[in-house]
């Protein structure tokens, strides 16, 4: 039972964070949750595990990444979160600034919108994110520099044009 | 745009949300989780029913075709085709010497292709894999069964004890199988993100450690760890201090917290014995240097690492080739990597590093298998002499024993697998000129070899 409070805790101070992050990539509250609920309920099943982990949010939000990722699930899935979740939650009208930067991350890859969320939304660092995504450092540096340029771009900005060939930098 | 403004605007975005957001309550979560347990049940019962029923009905049709007086035809061979991943439903279990063996095979054995690993956890039992293949033995190999038909060609098997083991394959596809009923049941588990394994070593039942090729590509192999029996796996990073480019050979744990990694430079020259650090959190490792084997610039080229109990591990270090010969050295610390000595060593090419040390068994190194803190089993072979295979028992504080033909057992087809549960018991896998599954036993520590499964 103590357990069952320890995961108590562990949820509810981090649902709401993931989601958001996760809406963030999706771009629908409805699929973030869903996909959020379903990581902590497996996160439930591996609680005696996962306590013992440095970080259990990086699962929990690694998970839920995974189960937003293939895009031919998502349209049964967004019935189902329809159906699980039901209307989307009231939100507060949006500012023009949040509207822009949905509209804008709306239009950047999938891998760009993940790297700039996790940093710039989930505060990670480079080797948080290279962890979260099991992917090398150099990757996320490469990906977050061409992302943030693409960002920028679309927000009308100055972004600089990636170096050609200065892009996913690998590890040897 | 600058970094601060950027945060505060992805914080402006996902603000709201977060505050937004009406969670169900944890108890409505930990009952969705229930669910999908139940579900996931319910689904390899159904699973393992179906394919038990096909498994029934394959091994009554090869019996009735083979008592059939009017279909007198060959013994069907066992193909990947026609044998599910799972054997059917247990028989009663037969016990063993140890008491704790389980073996109930149900397939037939079959034909037996390639062979590459053994392993014995006593006297009486013991697991082979192979292409397609998992054998098993409850009395010490006089009666082989097959757990398993699959089409992977599995290349190691890993029993942490009598019950919970693991087999990795590369080709067709990267697959870890996994089995908690001492192999009655095998099961597919998981690779990680990115990478193909290798090879895998578990502490626990639950607990493990793997090399991965990121990318798939040797020369990017890596440390994983799982501690959900192998379901997922994650990415360790290497020994702070091994540089870049350092390419993981192998790692083994004799218990949580007792653990030996060895790595060497994908640039060349040296390779490292670390140490694991004491106490350990989690799946993290803190690992120290225990020794740095320098090769004068000659490649080192690949590294087998095997525990033997508390403190102990027996490393087996490769090189490059010249004029028929591969380098090697087998080395073996009993002090908890404090010293370590070159136990035996390929005199041809790494006479100068390791003066005085006994010739190895073969030109080119070979399987090795630990049998105590003092004592190892090696192979090696001889590609000018036809293939030769040979064996010596290996001691650390002492003269090893002579190097002894291994016969019947083609060394091209690498790797064999050997496994020895003293100095004088210990098997060996491979194939044969013919392509087929060999295995040979020996009780005299190699003098002398008797073919089994056949």
């Amino acid at each position: 039972m103590a357990d069952d409070g320890e995961f108590d805790h562990f949820y509810l101070r981090t649902y709401g964070r993931v989601v958001a992050e996760l809406y963030g990539v999706v771009g629908s509250v409805q699929e973030a949750e869903d996909a959020v609920q379903e990581a902590f309920a497996r996160a439930s099943l591996r609680w005696q595990r996962l306590r013992d982990y440095d970080h259990p949010d990086a699962w929990v939000r690694r998970v839920a990444l995974n189960l937003a990722t293939s895009s031919l699930r998502r349209t049964s899935r967004k019935l189902a979160a329809y159906r699980r979740v039901g209307p989307p939650a009231p939100v507060p009208p949006p500012s023009e600034e949040r509207v822009m930067l949905h509209q804008a991350l709306g239009r950047l890859r999938r891998h760009q919108r993940e790297v700039l969320v996790l940093h710039y939304l989930a505060d990670l660092s480079v080797e948080e994110i290279a962890r979260v995504l099991q992917i090398p450092t150099g990757t996320v540096k490469g990906r977050l520099f061409r992302a943030r340029a693409a960002l920028e771009r679309e927000l009308g900005g100055s972004g600089e044009e990636p170096v050609p060939g200065g892009n996913e930098v690998r590890h040897a | 745009m600058r970094d601060d403004e950027l945060r505060r605007l992805f914080q402006m975005f996902g603000d709201p949300v977060a505050d937004a957001v009406n969670p169900p309550t944890p108890a409505q979560i930990r009952h969705r989780g229930q669910r999908r347990r139940r579900r996931v049940a319910l689904a390899s019962t159904m699973a393992v029913l179906i394919v038990a029923a096909a498994g029934v009905g394959v091994v009554q049709a090869r019996n009735l075709s083979r008592t059939s007086p009017t279909h007198p035809g060959p013994e069907p061979a066992v193909t990947s085709a026609s044998v599910p991943l799972t054997t059917s439903p247990p028989a009663p279990p037969t016990s063993g010497a140890t008491g704790q063996a389980t073996t109930a095979t149900t397939l037939p054995l079959g034909t037996v292709g390639e062979l590459h690993a053994i392993q014995f956890l006593s006297a009486t039992q013991g697991w082979a894999a192979g292409r397609g293949a998992i054998l098993v033995t409850s009395d010490g190999g006089q009666h082989w069964g097959r757990q398993y038909g699959g089409n992977a060609n599995l290349l190691t098997i890993d029993f942490f004890d009598a019950r919970h083991g693991w087999a990795v394959a590369t080709d067709p596809a990267p697959t870890l199988l996994g089995t908690s009923d001492a192999g009655q049941h095998w099961r597919a588990l998981g690779e990680p993100s990115g990478g193909t394994l290798g090879k895998v070593h578990f502490d626990t039942a639950s607990q493990g450690f793997g090399v991965a090729a990121r990318n798939s590509s040797p020369r990017d192999t890596r440390l994983v760890a799982t501690g959900d029996g192998g379901a997922t796996w994650r990415w360790l990073p290497t020994p702070s201090g091994a540089g870049a480019g350092t390419v993981v050979s192998d790692v083994c744990f004799s218990h949580p917290g007792d653990g030996w990694l060895v790595t060497s430079s994908s640039t060349g020259a040296g390779g490292t014995v670390w140490r694991s650090a004491g106490a350990s959190s989690g799946l993290t490792i803190a690992w120290h240097r225990s020794y740095q084997l320098n090769t004068g610039g000659d490649p080192v080229t690949g590294a087998q690492l095997q525990c033997a109990g508390p403190g102990s591990a027996w490393v087996q270090v490769a090189g490059g080739g010249a004029a028929g010969h591969i380098a090697y050295v087998l080395l073996n610390t009993r002090n908890g990597g404090t010293t370590w000595k070159a136990v035996l060593v390929n005199q041809f090419t790494w006479r100068l590093l390791f003066p005085g040390v006994p010739d190895g068994p073969g030109s080119y190194p070979g399987p090795f298998s630990a049998v105590s803190p003092t004592a190892a089993f090696a192979l090696g072979s001889t590609p000018p002499a036809g293939d030769l295979l040979s064996g010596m028992l290996a001691t650390a504080g002492a003269t090893p024993g002579p190097a002894r033909k291994v016969p019947a057992l083609s060394a091209m087809r690498t790797p064999q697998g050997v496994s020895f549960v003293s100095a004088t018991a210990g098997w060996v896998a491979g194939t044969d000129s013919t392509g087929h599954g060999v295995i040979l036993a020996t009780t005299d520590g190699g003098q002398s070899w008797k073919a089994q499964l056949s």
